[in-house]
């Protein structure tokens, strides 16, 4: 049973980080790579707050977002004139930057260490210790981040942001300023992945540099395109989809050493077999047409 | 000693180069990102590997079926893959999400048949070192150096100076009119792929022989490669190999001041610096103009 509930809690984390990706990927019609940073920065952002300062839960996932925020302009002030492919590999190099400081910042993040000792978290007087709890929380967060995506999603804002992902130039033409709507979207988006970081880092109590690599960008990517790019419960369904399966081959009993392996070829057929044939994802309504 | 730094930072840029001739030449050509590319240069250097180790064949014997193998993938790659894509006018970005899918399957594959453990390619041991300058050069080095020099050249020419060279050029240029007036286009991209995958399965042989061989090879080289492709002007082979060489210098001159574990990300803040500043890179002409 409380297998279950673990599973469940990992659904409701990548729920967050996939619908917060699609902001980005699917309502704004541009790829990041870099999302696993972003969940890092949350989780290393709370964590440390927790555990250096003794903040309160609520606050260091707060400060973890305002971080995120604000190093998100850093990296979409400058890349976001990039066009298509070049913007794609800046993303890449700014995960591969922020793997760089989890792992060698020693000060700070403590390297390969990791932190332990991270408390559970404590809302409003309300103590989070038991799995059960814990699936109430993540849901409530869950619950929170969809309808901040689906407010943005259906607002004037989304509006334009969707007539940016169909055609930049008509949106420009249209006296939109298309890169501060991106901007502003990359912002939300990166702030939405640090609170998932947060719930992760205080649901383990332990983080290291290894659960924000590359992979994980990927990963979540993933969840966004095998769900569904543009529609809300389709990154919900990436996740449910691509958390659940990799628990599958925990059955077939395959040594730990290669289930690793195993779980990255899944992903990565998986990828192609959608692209090949359903690039809009199981529930989509975006192929990423111009 | 800057001037081992200096010789440390080409021969790591040469390799870096030899991955990112490949890259470019099938970027510019199919107009795919071809991530894959960079499971095609793991493929070279394990296929080596499973030559010398598991068959016990010579090494001369190891190379050519590394490049044999490493050319067979990237064609079937661009066959199975990428022309079905085309046919259905894929836009851009599911044909990139498709080749990161391609990467990291055939990645955990090697990872999966070879284990996760670094290999060597040779016993490790004494090399003949040469003193330049008052720095020291190993003969694989050396090698390194040679081979990507000799592609190179050997690229350049076959582009300017052939008639497939010709036809390859304008397929790059505009595809479609290449094949409304008649040209072999399909064909154009499969010798494309098969001679940018031969290099980078060269690549991969000689960065196992030099070094050492990890399953995590293929994203990093791949990494590498793309960035030298981005500042030497993903269009021009003297551009790129350029752009190889400054990537190396800047990971191995960036060493000397600071801890090796920055590398990786001093090179991406290069990359930054150029995509800002110079997108088209170094010796590149202006590319294919802005789709906004």
């Amino acid at each position: 049973m409380d297998y279950a509930l673990h599973i469940l809690i990992f659904v409701g984390i990548y729920a967050i980080l996939a619908v917060s990706l699609d902001l980005i990927v699917g309502h704004g019609g541009f790829l990041s790579i870099a999302h696993g940073a972003f969940f890092g920065l949350g989780a290393y952002a709370s964590a440390l707050m927790a555990v250096q300062l003794g903040a309160p839960f609520l606050v260091g996932i707060l400060c973890g977002m305002a971080v995120a925020a604000i190093v998100s302009l850093l990296v979409s002030l400058p890349s976001l004139r990039l066009h298509g492919d070049f913007f794609v590999v800046a993303s890449f190099g700014f995960q591969i930057i922020a793997f760089s400081i989890f792992n060698n910042w020693m000060e700070l993040t403590r390297g390969p260490l990791g932190i332990p000792g991270i408390p559970q978290p404590e809302v409003l007087g309300w103590q989070v210790d038991s799995n059960v709890e814990f699936v109430v929380l993540v849901t409530v967060i869950a619950t929170m981040t969809y309808l901040v995506v689906w407010r943005i999603t259906t607002s004037p804002f989304g509006r334009v942001l969707h007539a940016i992902r169909e055609d930049e130039v008509v949106a420009k033409a249209m006296g939109k300023n298309t890169l501060r709507f991106k901007v502003t979207v990359f912002a939300v988006s990166a702030a939405l992945a640090a609170s998932a970081g947060g719930l992760y880092a205080h649901y383990i109590t332990y983080i290291d540099p290894t659960s924000f690599t590359i992979m994980e960008s990927i990963l979540i990517i993933s969840m966004v395109i095998i769900g569904g790019a543009g529609r809300l419960w389709g990154p919900l369904i990436g996740a449910i989809v691509l958390v659940t399966l990799p628990e599958l081959l925990r059955f077939v009993g395959l040594p730990s050493s290669m289930a690793a392996s195993v779980r990255q070829i899944v992903y990565g057929v998986l990828l192609v077999v959608m692209m090949m044939l359903r690039p809009r994802g199981l529930v989509g309504t975006y192929a990423f047409g111009r | 000693m800057p001037v081992q730094f200096v010789i440390n930072g080409i021969a790591a840029g040469a390799a870096i180069a030899l991955v990112a001739m490949g890259f470019g030449l099938i970027y510019t050509t199919t107009r795919v990102f071809h991530m894959a590319h960079g499971a095609v240069y793991l493929a070279g250097g394990y296929v080596a590997y499973a030559c010398i180790d598991t068959l016990g064949l010579g090494a001369p014997t190891a190379v050519c079926c590394a490049i044999i193998a490493s050319a067979l993938l990237g064609v079937t790659i661009e066959r199975c893959f990428y022309r079905p894509l085309r046919q259905k006018q894929a836009p851009a970005v599911v044909v990139l999400l498709c080749s990161l899918g391609l990467l990291v399957a055939i990645q955990n594959l090697i990872a999966l048949a070879f284990g996760n453990q670094t290999l060597m390619l040779r016993e490790s041991g004494q090399d003949a070192v040469f003193d330049v300058l008052g720095g020291r050069i190993t003969l694989p080095q050396v090698i390194i150096v040679g081979v990507s020099i000799v592609v190179a050249l050997a690229m350049w020419a076959g582009l300017r100076l052939t008639t497939t060279g010709r036809i390859i050029r304008a397929v790059a240029s505009d595809p479609d009119l290449a094949n409304a007036v008649g040209l072999p286009r399909d064909r154009a991209l499969l010798i494309v792929a098969a001679a940018g995958s031969a290099v980078a399965g060269l690549a991969g042989v000689l960065v196992g022989y030099e070094q050492d061989l990890t399953p995590m090879m293929g994203f990093h080289g791949l990494l590498l490669g793309i960035v030298a492709a981005i500042i030497g002007g993903a269009g021009s082979v003297g551009g790129t190999l350029l752009g190889g060489f400054l990537v190396g210098l800047a990971m191995h001159l960036g060493v000397w001041k600071l801890p090796t574990q920055w590398q990786q990300a001093i090179v991406f803040i290069v990359l930054i610096v150029f995509l800002l500043t110079r997108p088209q890179g170094i010796l590149g002409k202006r590319t294919r103009t802005a789709t906004i």
